[in-house]
């Protein structure tokens, strides 16, 4: 992780007493949450399993022939928390999930969804409420300013490594926040 | 800008801080808590949504008291969180402050099952299809903005938070002046 101008290399593997992370990186078994608190950023990171999906969205009006549309995705619930007194940004273009054969995981965007979602004739209403269970595409985050949502990427069998780019101050310019998290495998 | 326009508007700076001074209920001397934003003052967007009894609110009817608009939803963590702080607030019952709940994109019987557990006394504008919602442009889930009595959005609490603190509540207070 780099924090204003200095690189400090945090991978959250460093985290393995604290965090259940699997033995082997190269075949991690689906995992609970994880949570980091670091001086740039509080950090949670949830794979919802299917079944809790399936469940939740039904609950608000998806139709059943949506939920295999649901099942080509991967969902990765991330919320974040800014305790700087500097503008932290969420800008998702700048994430990248990575496979372990080295080929980045492609993500599903608004715009993606939207499109999906009309072929499938979900209800407006419901398409409202999975709009507001995403990351917002970019955000400033103010201090203390929590976020949370999906981000959503095609699924994979592998497990993945996604890198968090986040960058700061209002116009950008500062030096990036750099958040790796490894080992993580659709649910 | 001339000097003599320049010398103007610093004289204006300088009597609205003795203003602010002088008299610290006026919103111009407002303590603004954390996580609360101030906007630039312009015009709220509509609102027009009836409530769980089917009851319509126009915002546009809501002219001379501040109103908090406050969008949430039963499935969101944060907002289940806030609402029983919403209830606090409402039996504190700030003068001049109309609370206006705003539920995003569900139906009614969610709504009012959430809101009967939790707080049985409030009541919701309900936004089935969640364009009012969208409207608004609020920074996510739950959001809150305050509109004040010429129907102009001047503040946004980010994210959720307990109403019915001191902080906040001396806050709202303040809003009056």
């Amino acid at each position: 992780m780099r924090i204003a101008g200095t690189r400090v290399a945090l991978v959250l593997a460093w985290l393995a007493p604290a965090l259940p992370l699997p033995a082997s990186a190269a075949d991690p078994e689906p995992e609970g949450p994880r949570s980091l608190k670091l001086p740039g950023l509080t950090l949670h990171v949830n794979l919802p399993a299917r079944d809790g999906l399936h469940a939740f969205y039904t609950g608000r009006g998806f139709p059943a022939s949506a939920l295999a549309v649901l099942d080509r995705a991967c969902f990765v619930g991330i919320s974040l928390r800014n305790p700087r007194d500097e503008v932290v940004w969420i800008d998702l273009e700048r994430w990248q999930a990575r496979g372990i054969d080295g080929k980045t995981v492609a993500r599903i965007d608004r715009a993606g969804w939207r499109s999906l979602w009309e072929a499938a004739n979900v209800p407006a209403g419901a398409r409202a409420t999975f709009g507001w269970t995403l990351l917002p595409e970019s955000r400033d985050l103010r201090f203390d300013e929590p976020v949370g949502g999906n981000l959503t990427l095609v699924r994979t069998e592998q497990p993945f490594t996604l890198t968090l780019v986040l960058p700061t101050g209002t116009d950008r310019a500062g030096e990036p926040l750099v958040v790796e998290i490894p080992g993580l495998r659709c649910r | 800008m001339s000097t003599s326009l320049r010398r103007l508007a610093g004289r204006l700076s300088a009597c609205l801080l003795c203003l602010a001074l002088m008299f610290p209920g006026t919103s111009c001397a407002q303590e603004v808590p954390r996580g609360i934003l101030v906007l630039d003052p312009r015009p709220a967007p509509t609102l027009k949504l009836r409530d769980l009894d089917g009851k319509p609110f126009d915002l546009a009817q809501a002219r001379g008291e501040w109103v908090m608009v406050h969008f949430w939803a039963s499935w969101c963590g944060p907002c289940r969180k806030e609402m029983p702080t919403l209830d606090t607030l409402r039996r504190i019952n700030v003068t001049g402050l109309r609370m206006v709940l705003v539920n995003t994109a569900e139906d009614e019987d969610t709504a009012f099952s959430f809101l009967a557990t939790v707080a049985p006394e409030l009541t919701t504008l309900l936004d089935p299809d969640g364009t009012a919602t969208e409207t608004w442009q609020p920074r996510g889930l739950p959001s809150t903005f305050l509109v004040d009595p010429e129907g102009r959005l001047r503040y946004l609490a980010l994210g959720g938070r307990d109403w019915g603190s001191a902080e906040f509540v001396t806050f709202l207070r303040g809003l009056r002046g």
